[in-house]
C-alpha cells in the first residue's frame, strides 16, 4: 500500500509560488507590475521622503526624541484631536438631519435642496473660511456690527477653537449627507413599516429604529469627517493661525515655512498625523463595509415618505435653507461684497471695481489662473483615465494581488495633502521637475486619483458581464467590447469624475501650499494674499475662481441627474 | 454628425455639455494667457531707449532688449508695494517685459536654494531682507558679479563690491489705526500689549523684517514683551499679514514695517508710523543676482539701474524705504532718519545670537 508522505516544507512552499505564477498570465503580471510601479512612484516615494530628507538635514531621532518629550505636541495633538471629534459630531448631526428630511420626509422643494446642500463641499474651503473670517471677526466681523447696531448684546468669534470646529463641521456636512443619504434610500424599510403598524411615532421610529439601523454608517461618516478635518490646513490657518490657535497640519506649514525651515519637528508630525489618519481610515472601511452589509441585507423596495404636518413640513424646510444660508449663501455673499471695496472695512460709499482692475491686471495672477486651468484640465484627464484602466484592469483581468493593489491605490485618500505636498516637495525639489507646472500636478494627481478610481469602479459593477460575452462570442476582440460596450456605458462616469477632479483640482491648497515656488497656482496665490492681508483682492480673486467652478458645476449637475447620483463617489 | 449623436445619445447626453466645458477651459486659458509680449514684439534692430534709462545704461539696456527683454525679480516687500515699484519700473523702462514675484524671505531663501538645485533658475534679481544668507550665498559662489559706477556710493558694512548691495533700509516700527487712535505718534513698543486683541505683531518666527523685530525688542524692551503681547491677545502674523487688518480696523495697532504703514497712509487708508523713542530697528533689503540666470544683461540691467540715484529714488518712493546713498530723494511721509533712535541689526549680531533670541521670544510667547 502506498504510503503518503507530506513532502519536505520547502518544496511546498516552490510548489504553491509555482501555482501563484501559473495562475495569472504573463501579460496580467505585467500589468500588475506596471500598476504597482505607478503606485509607489506617485505615493511611496514622496511620502518617504518626508522623514529621510528630514532625517539627512536635521537628524534622525533627535527630533522625535525632543517632540516626545515636550508637554506642548501632546497639548497640540490634543487640540487638533478635539477639534477634528466637534466638527465630525456637527457634520454627522447636520448630513443625518438634513438627509433624513431630504430623503424620508414631504419637505417642499427637497429634490431641490439635495443639490443646495453639497454647494459647500464642491467651494474652496479656503474661500468659506475667508467668508466664516470677515463675518465673525472679533473686531471687524459684520455679524458683530449687526448685533450691536440691533442692539444685540452678544458676539461672535470665528478665531477660536470653536470658530474653526464650527466651520470644518459645517462645510462637512455634505459628506456626511451624502453617505447618510445612500443609506437612508435603503436601510431598515421594513423595520420601520413594523413598527409604524405597530403604532410607533415617527420620533419613536427614528429614534428607535432608524438610526440604530444606520449606526454603521453614521460610525463611517464620522470617522471619515474626523479624518478629513484632522488633516485639513486651510480653514485652521485662516482662522486660528494669527491667534495662534495651531492645529498638526499648520504646525507642519510653520514649521517647513518659518526661518529658519525646521523640517525635524515637521516630520515628526507630518509622520504621526499620518500613522493616525490611516488608523481613522481603517475603522471608517471596516464601518463602510458593515453600513453596506446593512443595507444590503434589508428590503430594496422605495423609501416610504413620511407626511410631515404642515408645520413641521415648513420647519423642515427652513431648517435645510438655513444650512444653506449659513454654510454657503452668507459666507459667499460676505467675500463677494469684500471684492467691490478698496480695502476690508472700507464704507460702502467707496464701492468700486479697482480691485478687479488689479486682479485681472496682475501677471501673477493671471499667469495662476492659466496654470490653473492648465494643471486642472490636465491632471483631471490623466487622473481620470488612469484611474479609470487601473479601475479597469483590477474588475476585467484578475490581477495579481489585485486586491492590495486597489487598497494601495486608494490610501492617498487617506493621507494628508499638506504631506503628500511636502512629500513632492521633498522628493523632486533638486530636479528638473521643479519650477514646472508638473511638480503640483503631479502632487494632485496622486492625492485624488482614488477618486476616479472609485467613481469608474462603482460604475463598472453595473456593467453586466453578459454583454461583453455575448459581444467576445460574436467574435469581437478586447479593444472592440472595450470601445462598443464598456465606454459607452461608464462614459458618464469618466465625465463626472473628470468634472469633479477639475473642480477639487482649481480649489484644493493643501496639496500645493508647500510647492507654491514651483509654480503659481491660484489657490495658493489666493492662500498668499489673505496671509499677506490682501483682504479685498483675495475676495475678487475668490469671485472669479468660484465663477470657474460654477461652470463646471453645470456640468455635473447635468452627469449626476443622469447618473442619479450613485455614480459620483464624492466622499 | 449622426454617429455623434448616436454616440451622445447612448452616453447619457453628456458629450455635448462635456465638449462645452472643455471648449470653455480652452477660451478662458486663452484669454488669461494673452497679453505677455513676446520677444519678438520687443526686439526689433531700431530700439527706442526711453527717456528713463541713464546714459551710461544705454548699451546695457538695448543689450537687454536683444536678449528677450525678460525679467523675473523675487521681492519680499509687500504685495502692493511691490506692484507699485513694478508700475514705476515699467514706465521707466517700457521696452523690457518684468515679472515681479512676491516672496517671503523664509520662503524666497528656500525658492531660490531649490532653484540653484534643480538648475531651473527662474528668479533673476533677488531683493530680500537677510543679510547672513546674501553672504553665505556670496561665499558659495551662487551669485553673479556685476560692474557698476556706483559701488563707491555705498559704504563698506552696506555692500560686498561686485556681488550686492543695500537697496533700501525698512524699519520696524509701530502702525495704527490713525481713526481708531488719533494720538497714535507717540506710541511705544510697551504700549502695544495695553490694546489687548487689538494690538497686532509679526510673529517671531518670520523671516525677513521679522528677523529684525526679534533681536530690537531683546535689546530695547526685553523678551518679556512678547508674552506680554500673547497675554494679552494680541495677533501674530507669520509675514506680512496683518496690516490689511489694520486699515479694516480690526487691529488698532501693529509691530511691522514702517514702509508698508507709508505707503497704506500714501493711498488714503486710516494707517500711519510711530517712531517709538525706545528704538526703531533697521533692516536692510540687498539686491543681488543669481549666478545661472537666464537673462544676465536684462538683470544687470536692474541691478545697476537700481543703484543709480534715479533708481534709488524710483524704488525708495515706491515701497518707502530710506536709501544708503546720501543725496538721494525720499519719501514725503517718512521724517529723516537721524531724528530716529535706530537701531543697526548687522548681520554679525544675526548670526550669533538669533537663534537664542528666537528661542527666548518663542517661549516667552508660549509659541509651541
Amino acid at each position: 500500500m502506498p504510503t503518503l508522505v507530506s513532502p519536505p516544507r520547502h518544496e511546498g512552499i516552490v510548489r504553491s509560488r509555482t501555482r501563484i505564477l501559473r495562475k495569472y498570465s504573463r501579460s496580467q503580471w505585467l500589468v500588475a507590475l506596471l500598476a504597482l510601479g505607478l503606485l509607489l512612484s506617485l505615493i511611496v516615494y514622496p511620502i518617504v521622503q518626508v522623514p529621510v530628507k528630514a532625517g539627512l538635514r536635521d537628524g534622525w531621532i533627535e527630533p522625535y526624541v525632543r517632540l516626545f518629550k515636550d508637554p506642548n505636541f501632546y497639548r497640540l495633538w490634543g487640540r487638533s484631536l478635539m477639534i477634528g471629534a466637534s466638527a465630525a459630531g456637527i457634520a454627522v448631526a447636520g448630513g443625518f438631519g438634513l438627509g433624513w428630511l431630504v430623503v424620508r420626509t414631504n419637505v417642499p422643494f427637497r429634490n431641490l435642496f439635495g443639490y443646495l446642500i453639497i454647494l459647500p463641499y464642491l467651494t474652496s474651503m479656503l474661500i468659506t473660511a475667508f467668508g466664516f473670517a470677515t463675518m465673525g471677526s472679533p473686531s471687524a466681523g459684520w455679524m458683530n456690527d449687526l448685533f450691536a447696531s440691533i442692539g444685540l448684546p452678544f458676539r461672535v468669534d470665528f478665531y477660536s477653537i470653536w470658530g474653526i470646529a464650527l466651520v470644518l463641521g459645517v462645510s462637512n456636512v455634505p459628506i456626511a449627507f451624502l453617505v447618510m443619504r445612500n443609506q437612508l434610500s435603503s436601510a431598515g424599510r421594513d423595520e420601520e413599516e413594523a413598527a409604524q403598524v405597530s403604532g410607533a411615532t415617527t420620533l419613536r421610529i427614528l429614534g428607535s429604529v432608524t438610526i440604530p439601523l444606520l449606526r454603521p454608517a453614521i460610525g463611517a461618516a464620522a470617522l471619515l469627517v474626523f479624518a478629513m478635518s484632522l488633516a485639513n490646513f486651510s480653514v485652521a490657518a485662516v482662522l486660528g493661525s494669527a491667534v495662534r490657535i495651531d492645529v498638526v497640519p499648520t504646525k507642519i506649514y510653520i514649521a517647513a515655512s518659518q526661518y529658519p525651515a525646521d523640517w525635524g519637528t515637521a516630520a515628526v508630525y507630518a509622520m504621526t498625523l499620518i500613522t493616525f489618519l490611516l488608523l481613522i481610515i481603517a475603522a471608517q472601511l471596516i464601518f463602510e463595509s458593515r453600513a453596506k452589509v446593512a443595507s444590503a441585507s434589508t428590503s430594496m423596495k422605495a423609501p416610504s415618505i413620511i407626511e410631515l404636518g404642515p408645520v413641521a413640513r415648513h420647519a423642515g424646510a427652513a431648517a435645510l435653507m438655513g444650512y444653506v444660508l449659513i454654510a454657503f449663501v452668507l459666507p459667499i455673499a460676505s467675500v463677494f461684497v469684500i471684492s467691490f471695496l478698496p480695502y476690508w472695512g472700507a464704507p460702502f460709499s467707496e464701492l468700486t471695481l479697482d480691485t478687479y482692475r488689479f486682479v485681472f491686471a496682475d501677471p501673477i495672477i493671471r499667469m495662476a489662473i492659466r496654470n490653473t486651468l492648465i494643471i486642472a484640465s490636465v491632471a483631471a484627464t490623466i487622473a481620470t483615465l488612469v484611474g479609470g484602466m487601473f479601475a479597469y484592469a483590477v474588475a476585467r483581468f484578475s490581477l495579481p494581488f489585485g486586491k492590495i493593489l486597489s487598497a494601495f491605490a486608494s490610501s492617498p485618500l487617506g493621507l494628508p495633502g499638506l504631506i503628500i505636498g511636502l512629500g513632492y516637495l521633498f522628493a523632486y525639489v533638486g530636479t528638473p521637475l521643479y519650477g514646472t507646472l508638473w511638480l503640483p500636478a503631479l502632487a494632485l494627481l496622486s492625492r485624488f486619483m482614488p477618486f476616479a478610481l472609485r467613481t469608474v469602479s462603482a460604475n463598472l459593477a453595473g456593467v453586466h458581464r453578459s454583454q461583453e460575452e455575448a459581444a467576445r462570442v460574436s467574435g469581437a476582440g478586447e479593444l472592440r467590447i472595450l470601445i462598443r460596450v464598456i465606454i459607452p456605458q461608464v462614459w458618464p462616469a469618466f465625465v463626472g469624475a473628470w468634472a469633479v477632479l477639475f473642480l477639487i483640482f482649481t480649489r484644493e491648497v493643501d496639496s500645493v501650499v508647500l510647492l507654491g515656488g514651483s509654480a503659481h497656482i491660484i489657490s495658493v496665490e489666493l492662500y498668499n494674499m489673505w496671509r499677506d492681508s490682501f483682504i479685498a483682492e483675495a475676495a475678487a480673486v475668490s469671485v472669479l475662481l468660484l465663477a470657474i467652478t460654477g461652470l463646471v458645476m453645470v456640468l455635473l449637475v447635468r452627469v449626476m441627474r443622469k447618473t442619479g447620483g450613485s455614480g459620483l463617489n464624492l466622499s | 454628425m449622426k454617429s455623434f449623436r448616436n454616440y451622445n445619445q447612448r452616453s447619457g447626453g453628456v458629450l455635448r455639455p462635456a465638449l462645452s466645458a472643455v471648449a470653455v477651459a480652452l477660451v478662458l486659458t486663452a484669454c488669461v494667457g494673452g497679453g505677455d509680449p513676446s520677444p519678438d514684439d520687443l526686439a526689433t534692430g531700431e530700439t527706442e531707449v526711453p527717456p528713463g534709462v541713464p546714459d551710461e545704461l544705454t548699451d546695457l539696456y538695448l543689450e537687454a532688449v536683444a536678449e528677450g527683454g525678460r525679467l523675473t525679480y523675487y521681492g519680499s516687500s509687500p504685495l502692493f508695494q511691490l506692484r507699485a515699484f513694478e508700475e514705476h519700473l515699467a514706465q521707466a523702462m517700457p521696452g523690457l517685459d518684468f515679472t515681479f514675484v512676491r516672496v517671503s524671505t523664509a520662503g524666497g531663501i528656500e525658492r531660490v536654494e531649490a532653484e540653484i538645485e534643480s538648475g531651473n533658475i527662474i528668479g533673476d534679481v533677488i531683493d530680500m531682507l537677510d543679510p547672513v544668507w546674501y553672504r553665505d550665498m556670496h561665499s558659495r559662489g551662487l551669485l553673479r558679479q556685476f560692474e557698476s559706477d556706483n559701488w563707491d556710493e555705498w559704504p563698506d558694512e552696506y555692500k560686498e563690491e561686485g556681488y550686492y548691495y543695500a537697496g533700501g533700509v525698512a524699519l520696524a516700527a509701530v502702525l495704527y489705526n490713525s481713526n481708531a487712535v488719533p494720538d497714535g505718534e507717540s506710541l511705544t513698543w510697551t504700549d502695544l500689549p495695553s490694546f489687548g486683541n487689538r494690538a497686532g505683531t509679526w510673529d517671531p518666527r518670520t523671516g525677513g523684517a521679522g528677523v529684525n523685530l526679534v533681536h530690537g525688542i531683546h535689546q530695547v524692551v526685553g523678551p518679556e514683551w512678547w508674552g506680554d503681547m500673547s497675554g494679552a491677545g494680541a495677533q501674530f502674523f507669520l509675514g506680512a499679514g496683518g496690516q490689511a487688518r489694520l486699515a479694516a480696523g480690526e487691529l488698532d495697532v501693529l509691530a511691522g514695517s514702517h514702509g508698508a504703514g507709508c505707503s497704506l497712509k500714501e493711498e488714503g487708508q486710516p494707517v500711519d508710523v510711530a517712531y517709538p523713542d525706545e528704538g526703531v530697528f533697521a533692516g536692510i533689503n540687498n539686491i543681488a543676482i543669481v549666478e545661472g540666470t537666464r537673462n544676465p544683461k536684462g538683470a544687470e540691467l536692474i541691478a545697476r539701474y537700481l543703484m543709480t540715484p534715479e533708481g534709488q529714488e524710483l524704488r525708495n518712493l515706491a515701497v518707502c524705504v530710506y536709501s544708503v546713498r546720501s543725496g538721494v530723494a525720499q519719501h514725503e511721509f517718512l521724517p529723516p532718519l537721524d531724528s530716529l533712535n535706530v537701531l543697526d541689526i548687522s548681520a554679525d549680531s544675526v548670526a550669533e545670537h538669533h537663534e537664542a533670541y528666537l528661542a527666548e521670544a518663542l517661549a516667552a510667547a508660549g509659541l509651541e
